[in-house]
């Protein structure tokens, strides 16, 4: 009989079974298709940013403490600000988190503004378009990488 | 079909399977620490359905779950009834990832990654253990490894074909890409990371070309399974797609890249070890029942379609 059973076939053979499985069930534990950007992207795509009294740009993890009246809710861009503003969910709502761990009562020294930032994906360029959310106050900590 | 080769033949794979052990403990101890807090979370967590609620209604029970898959990764990590170790360890992890699923809205496929590793070790001590007379640890760990590197390239492979099915060709656009830098973090203070991530940003033609390699280097993930050496430059692509992807995105999958090092990277010769003992011979006949059990597994997993997570 011919020696056939090597790891080589094995692991072909579980791979393909991993491949098959995964493609049925899509996402169940140990299996996935790891699906997670899958999707053709759109031509617009959103974030929630802050800028500084000079219109610099800064993640909001940049600041350790901020005064707003009244807080924003940051899910609101897409309300507020039109189609362009989808930012991730996930991703707004770790910022909004962020956000509320973050609030101090009192003033802060430094004036920001919190605002969704859209970009569009054209064959002329990349442009942008700003979206106040909330004027507030803030410390600033460490900077961002 | 030549034999397998492995830079781990002739050498104990213990560190090999402790260390596979050690990254899925590490990590399904980060998801069961996410699951315990976001549970408790309603304002900013769903509810969930059944699982959540009930689960989420017991003292600890993300940290008993994690105690009970850590029972089966220490008795894997020991080498003490691998396959049912293994696949105790992979139940609860599964009970772990599907609370981790409803609360927080999708599964952290961060933790799949080693459980797809893990499956691929028992399927492969199973295959080894079909034989008769059973075969030596050397040999089983052998299949083992073949198992678990099966699975990580799958893992690769099915990522590569998901944005094929669903998008085509004109997922090369380069669009995805785009959005995904903006959307995770387009801020950047050091300067060269700026510029890397505005490049993208702004230049159609650079975001497409980093669409393309990244179809290239997930789809061609099967050469993991070729060679010592192919393995070994394709885990360092890999790795450096990783790279690129934490570096625009902000997107740490720090587990692959840990298992991609563990079994890629010759350890035994960095070591300077000399093989202790030669190779074994390849078993003699194809274990059919465990051939007919990986085709139940595809067919349960097709049966059971509706029940996995669609985002």
């Amino acid at each position: 009989m011919p020696r056939l059973s090597t790891p080589r076939l094995a692991a072909w053979l579980i791979f393909a079974a991993y491949l098959l499985a995964a493609r049925g069930i899509r996402n169940a534990f140990p299996f996935s298709v790891f699906d997670m950007y899958q999707a053709r992207g759109t031509t617009t795509a959103a974030r929630v940013v802050v800028l500084d009294a000079q219109g610099v740009a800064h993640e909001l993890d940049v600041f350790t403490a901020l005064h707003c009246e009244p807080p924003p809710q940051l899910a609101d861009a897409l309300r507020t600000c039109g189609d362009e503003h989808r930012p991730l969910e996930y991703v707004v709502r770790d910022q909004q988190q962020l956000l509320e761990s973050r609030l101090a009562g009192q003033p802060q020294p430094t004036p920001i503004t919190i605002i969704s930032r859209a970009w569009t994906f054209a064959e002329a360029g990349t442009t942008t378009a700003d979206c106040a959310l909330a004027q507030c106050t803030a410390s600033r900590g460490r900077s961002s990488p | 079909m030549t034999a397998w080769a492995s830079v781990w033949d002739g050498h104990d794979r213990r560190a090999l399977r402790i260390g596979l052990c050690v990254i899925a403990g590490v990590e399904w101890c980060v998801e069961a620490a996410q699951v315990a807090w976001q549970s408790q979370d309603p304002a900013h967590y769903l509810p969930g359905l059944r699982l959540a609620p009930a689960l989420a209604a017991i003292p600890g029970a993300a940290w008993i779950l994690y105690a009970l898959t850590g029972v089966g990764l220490v008795l894997l990590a020991l080498d003490r009834h691998p396959v049912a170790a293994g696949s105790w360890a992979l139940g609860c992890a599964a009970v772990l990832s599907e609370w981790q699923t409803q609360v927080f809205g999708s599964p952290s496929r961060n933790a799949f990654f080693p459980g797809a590793a893990i499956l691929g070790w028992v399927l492969g001590s199973l295959w080894a253990d079909s034989a008769r007379p059973r075969p030596s640890r050397a040999v089983r760990e052998r299949f083992a490894e073949a198992g678990a590197l099966g699975c990580i390239a799958a893992a690769y492979v099915g990522s590569c074909a998901s944005k094929l099915l669903a998008a085509g060709a004109g997922w090369a656009d380069g669009l995805q890409i785009r959005a995904l830098v903006v959307q995770q973090q387009p801020v950047a203070s050091w300067s060269w990371l700026l510029a890397w991530r505005e490049a993208i940003v702004s230049s159609a033609d650079l975001a497409s070309a980093s669409a393309v390699a990244t179809l290239v280097v997930e789809g061609g993930a099967f050469a993991l399974l070729l060679g010592p050496r192919l393995r070994l430059t394709w885990a360092a692509l890999l790795v450096g797609l990783h790279a690129a992807i934490l570096l625009l995105c902000t997107m740490p999958y720090l587990e692959p890249v840990a298992l991609l090092v563990l079994f890629a990277i010759p350890w035994p010769r960095l070591q300077r070890r000399a093989p202790s003992r030669a190779i074994d011979p390849p078993q003699d006949a194809i274990p059919w029942g465990v051939v007919a059990l990986l085709a139940a597994m595809v067919a349960i997993a097709w049966i059971l379609a509706p029940l996995g997570w669609r985002g």
